[in-house]
């Protein structure tokens, strides 16, 4: 019993630093052990992501909506960012699904990348209908 | 019982530090159960605060937030009719912490605590994006659950309650090394890191690369490399050094005010909100109680 109190800080920390590892060895974080990641590499030449609804039920919208602004009451912005950058740079369907799940229905969108300085579109990666 | 523990403790390898003058160790008779009493019921009244301020400003958010790419924790959810569980959750979170402030020394209030607030911030990262803001709350609050809060058992409080600081303070200094290393395999790869001078303008740059950047990001944006790469640093090596303040309860005391400067620093530079951090900071290291001669318990006494 004793040698469990004194030994509570190594099974604390012991088990924390594994999981830790282990989402920084499978690339997903395991909540809530944070793996140390943020603010740790400072970013060069980054991007902006961005998502626009052009438009809907085949008609073109006189002004774009973006995903941004769809989102503003329903997310915090650093999370619709996320959610773009992630749809973007894992391609996979899921996390295209977790930003289209926010795009009105019957609505054509185009997905995209712009320089961070300049703001000039680098690539349009896609349009989801 | 307890002189068995302490003299266990005197000769364990890590734990003996503690008992050198002023350690942290050698004060638990004085400190006794009533100041780490103290103390927890403030983290409680603060973390009350803070998830009401959670409900009344974030309601539309809350309401709104369905889990997107919901986290191990919160996959039951699915089995159970579709409510606001995100408002469940919050609400279940402010009166368990509240129950926490009338009735600090019941553990299993403490317990149920953490699985609620634990589900709320579940809920809360499983939209996508894990938030680190609730970290340091996190780990107090699986701390806490632990402890006992009696007179006769305060050793044991002291080594629960120490074991959470030593936490804490690792958590800063992994995520100190982890800059280092991110640092070091820049430089190799000829890419633009801690190391080089422009590194503040960087993480600015990114940082603000959809909004205004703030006052204080502004001035350095506008001002000489140099002062940002020097205020980067500073937060690296205060990070990188907190964790030697782990023994003393003075120090902790000085590294707590220092790692509020550090957030406050973060938050103006960032933009990034730092309330889930003070109500950590304030009661567990700033009014330290394992620090025998803090003046606050004297004003209290």
């Amino acid at each position: 019993m004793k040698l469990k109190i004194t030994s509570f800080i190594f099974i604390l920390l012991g088990t924390y630093w594994f999981l830790a590892f282990l989402g920084k060895k499978i690339g997903r974080e395991i909540f809530p052990f944070f793996h140390w990641s943020l603010y740790a590499q400072i970013p060069n030449n980054p991007q902006s992501y961005h998502l626009e609804v052009i438009k809907i039920n085949g008609d073109n919208l006189s002004k774009p909506m973006t995903f941004y602004g769809i989102t503003k009451e329903l997310l915090e912005f650093r999370r619709a960012e996320f959610l773009l950058r992630k749809a973007v740079t894992t391609k996979s369907d899921s996390d295209l699904l977790n930003v289209l799940h926010f795009l009105p229905e019957c609505s054509e969108s185009e997905l995209f990348v712009m320089q961070a300085n300049s703001k000039k579109t680098i690539s349009f990666l896609s349009k989801y209908e | 019982m307890n002189s068995a523990l302490e003299d266990q403790l005197k000769s364990h390898y890590f734990w003996k530090f503690g008992f050198s003058k002023g350690g942290i160790m050698t004060s638990f008779d004085k400190v006794g159960a009533q100041r780490l009493l103290v103390s927890v019921k403030l983290f409680y009244v603060l973390l009350t605060l803070l998830l009401l301020k959670a409900l009344m400003h974030n309601f539309s958010t809350h309401i709104g937030n369905n889990a997107i790419e919901p986290i191990w924790a919160i996959k039951f959810v699915s089995y159970f009719p579709q409510v606001y569980w995100s408002v469940v959750f919050l609400i279940a979170s402010i009166i368990s912490s509240f129950l926490c402030l009338l009735y600090t020394e019941v553990k299993w209030v403490r317990i149920v605590t953490f699985i609620a607030f634990f589900l709320y911030t579940s809920l809360e990262n499983s939209n996508g994006k894990i938030n680190h803001g609730d970290h340091l709350v996190l780990i107090a609050l699986f701390c806490f659950q632990f402890l006992c809060l009696r007179k006769e058992s305060a050793i044991k409080d002291v080594i629960y309650y120490s074991s959470c600081l030593f936490l804490i303070l690792s958590t800063y200094f992994v995520g100190s090394l982890f800059k280092l290393k991110a640092g070091i395999f820049q430089l190799n790869h000829d890419a633009s890191g801690i190391f080089t001078l422009s590194c503040m303008d960087n993480l600015l740059g990114y940082q603000f690369l959809y909004e205004k950047p703030t006052f204080l990001a502004n001035i350095l944006l506008s001002s000489s490399d140099i002062y940002g790469f020097v205020f980067y640093w500073i937060g690296i090596l205060v990070e990188f050094f907190v964790i030697i303040s782990f023994f003393k309860g003075k120090y902790l005391m000085y590294v707590g005010c220092l790692l509020i400067g550090l957030h406050t620093g973060i938050a103006l530079l960032l933009d990034v909100q730092f309330y889930n951090n003070l109500i950590v900071l304030i009661p567990l290291f700033v009014l330290n109680p394992l620090y025998t001669k803090h003046k606050f318990y004297a004003f209290l006494k």
